[in-house]
Formats: C-alpha cells, structure tokens, sequence
C-alpha cells in the first residue's frame, strides 16, 4: 500500500508540476512565435500603434480597446441584472420559485455560445440598426448587450453560491428577531459575502474578455480605433480568429502572437487579483 | 378562548412536502407560564416552535392545516395565515436557539442589533435598553467593560445569555426556547434555568428541551410529541 500510494503521490505531483510547466511553455511559445513582430516595431509601438498592414503598420491598439470596451461594458450591464437575479434568487422570490429560476440559469450557462450570437443576429440587430445605433447594427454596443447575457448565468451562479454560503445561523438569527428579508440582506449576508460577489465579477470579466464568437458575429469586426459605443470594432479574439483563417505567415498573422500575449498577462492579472481577493475576508460586521 | 390563554390551536397539522410532521395538534399554552415540549428527536418539537414565530413561512414545501391562535397586545393573530407579514409577529415572540448564534459584531451591537431592526434610532434609548436586557440576562456586570468585544469571543454560557438578551431587548410577550442549553456545560445551563424562572414573570416561555430533569425543574405543563401528535404529561 505505502507503496502505491507513494506511486499516486508521485504521479499527481508530475501532473502538477507538468500543467504548471504547459502553461509557462505557452507563454514562452507565444513570445517566441510573436518575435518577428517585436523585433520590427518593439512591445510599446505594438501596443499602441494602428492596424494598418498596407503600411507595414501591425499595432494591435484598436483591437486592445476593442476588447476591453466591450468587455468592461459588458460587465457593467450585467453587473447589476445580474445582483438582482441573485438577490431575488435567495431572498426575495417566492420560495417555489427561487430553486427554479436557478435550475433555469444553470440550464443558461450550457447553451453554446454560437446559438446566442445567432439569435442576436436575427433579433437585437435588426432593433439596434432601426431604433438605436443605425449603420449595420454590429457595433460595440449590441456585441456587448448579447455579452452581458450571456455572462450573466455565471455571475449569477456566483453571486447566489456566496451569498447562500452566510452561515444559516446569522440569517436565521435576523429572521427570528424580526428582519425583513431587505434588512437580512443589508445588514448582514451582503457585508459577509462582498468578496464572493467581487469574485464573480472579476470571473465575469475574464469570461467577456476572452469570449470570440460573440464579438465576432456582432461587433463588426473594424479595425479603426472605436470612439463611441455605436461604433464597430474588433476584439483581440476576434481579430485572432479573423486573420487566423485567412493567412499563414506574413506579419499579420504574426500579430495574433501579440494578441495572445496581451490576453494571457490581462487574465494572469485577473488571476491575481481574484487570489487578492480571496484572502480578503470579512472579520465581522 | 380563555383570557389566560396565549397560544391555542385546536386540530394544526404540520407537512414537510407530502411528510406530515405534526398530526391533529390542539394544545392551550398559558401567559406568564414555562411551556416544555419533550420528546425524541425528529418528533416535530421543533416544527412546532417555528409555528409560533412563523418561521415556517421561510421553509419551502412547508403548509399547515387547522387553528393555530397567538394573542399579543391582546389582539388575536392567525399563525396559519401566510399572508400576514411575520416580522412584526416575531418582534413579540422571540426565539432563541439550540447552538447560541450571535451575530459577528460586537456584543453591545448584537443586543442593539433587533433595535436598528425595528427602526429605532434614538442612541441613549438604544443605550438603556441594551442595557436593561444585559442586566435581565445577569449579563450586565461581566461584559460592561467588554461592550466593544467581538460577542463570539464570549464562553457559551455567556453567548447563549446574549442571546437570550437580544431577543428580550425587543419585550417579548413570548419566547420560544430550543433546548437552549443542550450546547452547554452544567454551570451554564443551571444559569440560564435560573434565568428562565425569572424571565417567567413577564414572558411565556416555550421551551422545547429532552432533559426530563430540566423539564421538571422548571416546566408548569409539559406535552410530549411522539409521531407528530403532543399529549400533556
């Protein structure tokens, strides 16, 4: 026995030390790939130069502003839709409703990508382009409505596991000496389970951060620098997807190397933060 | 029913679902008098207790059939009745629980908490009041200089006592008890009897405990529930 379990031990420490390597080589393989690009313009003037391959311009700038506005946007929308779903969720929804509303948004997070994108393209589009934005329809503004819906189940879920996570003892105590379920919510579980609710968001982020498909269908994919929300715009992803399909080994293709590079150091970052927040805990009220 | 009467309810059946809990309950609960509740686990005692604070109305799946009357402020209330707001009811009928739970703030603004509750803003009378409950609980002289301390720090004779404080804070015409001082040692739990003989003289104490002992000590009537129906002893 000691034996085996000396093997198992072994052999989940090499699956350890192994993905935690996988992860540092795609790093490493992406600076790698990307180094033609770096070694004709330098990080910084890719960072913050324009697309423009026609004049041997590879910056990746607009879709860098691209990604994070529709991301952050996104986020914003959801953000409070999103609260509210989980507070009626535990607190103030009929009891036999509560359990399957979020069956239902459970059920929300396994629909493919693609099928919200699609329904977005025949529904929200043709609405922006009448009554909203105008143009095409495809802009910063529709990508991140669809967005937002379709990270909401995960914030959601989230949001809903950390505030059910406040000990039942203190909710029942709140109750049993007369709280309403507003005053239950204020005055105690929100206070306990703020740095859940920061968590989701940040999963959130992550999550409308490295979404391809939907920026893709629905933001229109322009390679200018956005200045307002009903503007089209590319995202890093989409831009990935976008000149992946088309070519092989020009410089455009090895843009996406910055693309990759910029998204694995901003999830990295969230990463981060998301530890920060984990140790951050509430001592009392 | 009888002026004298507190609580009464006449034929009340407790499900779970489709699981009855409580079968054909009708008791008489008197003011001012300890109420015990006996019986083996699992039997309802406690179902029945969250009749009385209208706690059941938080439990999914839960319904009740039969009578079930409450007279506070000398006003009769239907606890059957699911429409009616509970938090009013359960500022008058205070509950204090098996595992002491005070909240995780300190020990003054855990007494002061069902306070801010009902809207009370007024901080001298928060202050007299706070403690007034302290001094009933016999509280007051060991934790006046710790007020600012977190109220978990306290042992748990001293915890399940703050508690009790907290409820009596609001002046409850009744206070449910479940088997308050199965968590706690001898010393203590002979404390908090102490405690509920006195607290008789202006409470209705319902106490649900499986110490025949304590029941003897301390219970004017007893029921015991066995399969969902109560008997008096």
């Amino acid at each position: 026995m000691p034996i085996l379990s000396r093997t198992l031990e072994r052999l989940f420490f090499l699956a350890a030390i192994g993905s935690a390597l996988l992860t540092a080589a795609i790093f490493l393989l992406l600076c790698q790939l990307g180094k033609p690009l770096f070694q004709h313009g330098g990080l910084g003037t890719l960072l913050c130069s324009p697309w423009n391959p026609g004049h041997g311009q590879y910056g990746i700038y607009p879709m860098i502003v691209g990604s994070l506005s529709i991301a952050f946007l996104s986020v914003l929308i959801s953000f409070p839709f999103s609260l509210g779903c989980a507070f009626f969720i535990t607190h103030f929804g009929p009891l036999a409703l509560r359990r399957k509303l979020l069956n239902l948004v459970r059920f929300m997070t396994s629909i493919p990508t693609v099928v919200y994108g699609f329904v977005a393209l025949f529904l929200l589009v043709p609405f922006m382009r009448e009554y909203l934005t105008g143009g095409s329809g495809l802009n910063i503004l529709t990508a991140s409505l669809m967005l937002a819906v379709l990270i909401a189940p995960t914030m959601i879920i989230f949001f809903v596991d950390s505030l059910q996570r406040v000990p039942l003892s203190y909710r029942q105590a709140v109750d049993a000496l007369g709280g309403s379920p507003a005053q239950q919510l204020l005055y105690v579980v929100l206070p306990m389970a703020w740095p859940g609710i920061l968590n989701g968001l940040l999963l959130g982020l992550g999550r409308a951060m490295g979404d391809t498909l939907i920026s893709l269908m629905l933001a229109g994919n322009a390679v200018a620098v956005p200045t307002a929300m009903t503007q089209a715009a590319r995202t890093l992803t989409a831009h990935i997807a976008l000149v992946m399909a088309a070519d092989f080994a020009s410089m455009e293709f090895q843009s996406i190397f910055a693309c990759g590079i910029f998204l694995y150091l901003f999830t990295a970052l969230l990463i981060v933060a998301l530890r920060l927040v984990g140790r951050l805990s509430p001592r009392g009220l | 029913m009888q002026p004298t009467t507190k609580i009464h309810t006449n034929g009340l059946s407790f499900y779970y679902g489709k699981m009855q809990v409580l079968q054909d309950v009708s008791v008489e609960l008197q003011d001012r008098r300890i109420t015990a509740i006996t019986g083996p686990s699992g039997s309802g005692k406690s179902s029945f207790l969250s009749v009385l604070n209208r706690m059941w109305t938080e439990i999914p799946g839960v319904h009740l059939q039969g009578e079930a009357h409450i007279r506070l402020g000398g006003q009769l209330h239907d606890l059957c009745d699911k429409r009616q707001p509970a938090q009013h009811l359960r500022r008058k009928v205070g509950m204090v629980f098996q595992t002491p739970n005070p909240l995780p703030m300190s020990i003054y603004r855990n007494v002061a908490f069902p306070l801010k509750l009902s809207g009370c803003s007024d901080r001298q009378q928060i202050a007299a009041q706070v403690e007034s409950a302290l001094r009933r609980t016999l509280l007051w002289d060991e934790v006046k200089d710790l007020l600012k301390k977190d109220a978990r720090q306290l042992s748990g004779g001293q915890q399940q006592r703050l508690c009790i404080a907290r409820s009596l804070v609001l002046e409850p015409e009744v206070l449910l008890l479940d088997e308050p001082t199965s968590a706690l040692d001898v010393a203590a739990s002979a404390g908090i009897e102490d405690l509920l003989l006195a607290l008789k003289q202006d409470c209705t104490l319902v106490l649900v405990s499986h110490y025949l002992d304590q029941v003897k000590r301390l219970a004017d009537k007893v029921y015991r529930v066995d399969n969902g129906r109560m008997v008096q002893l």
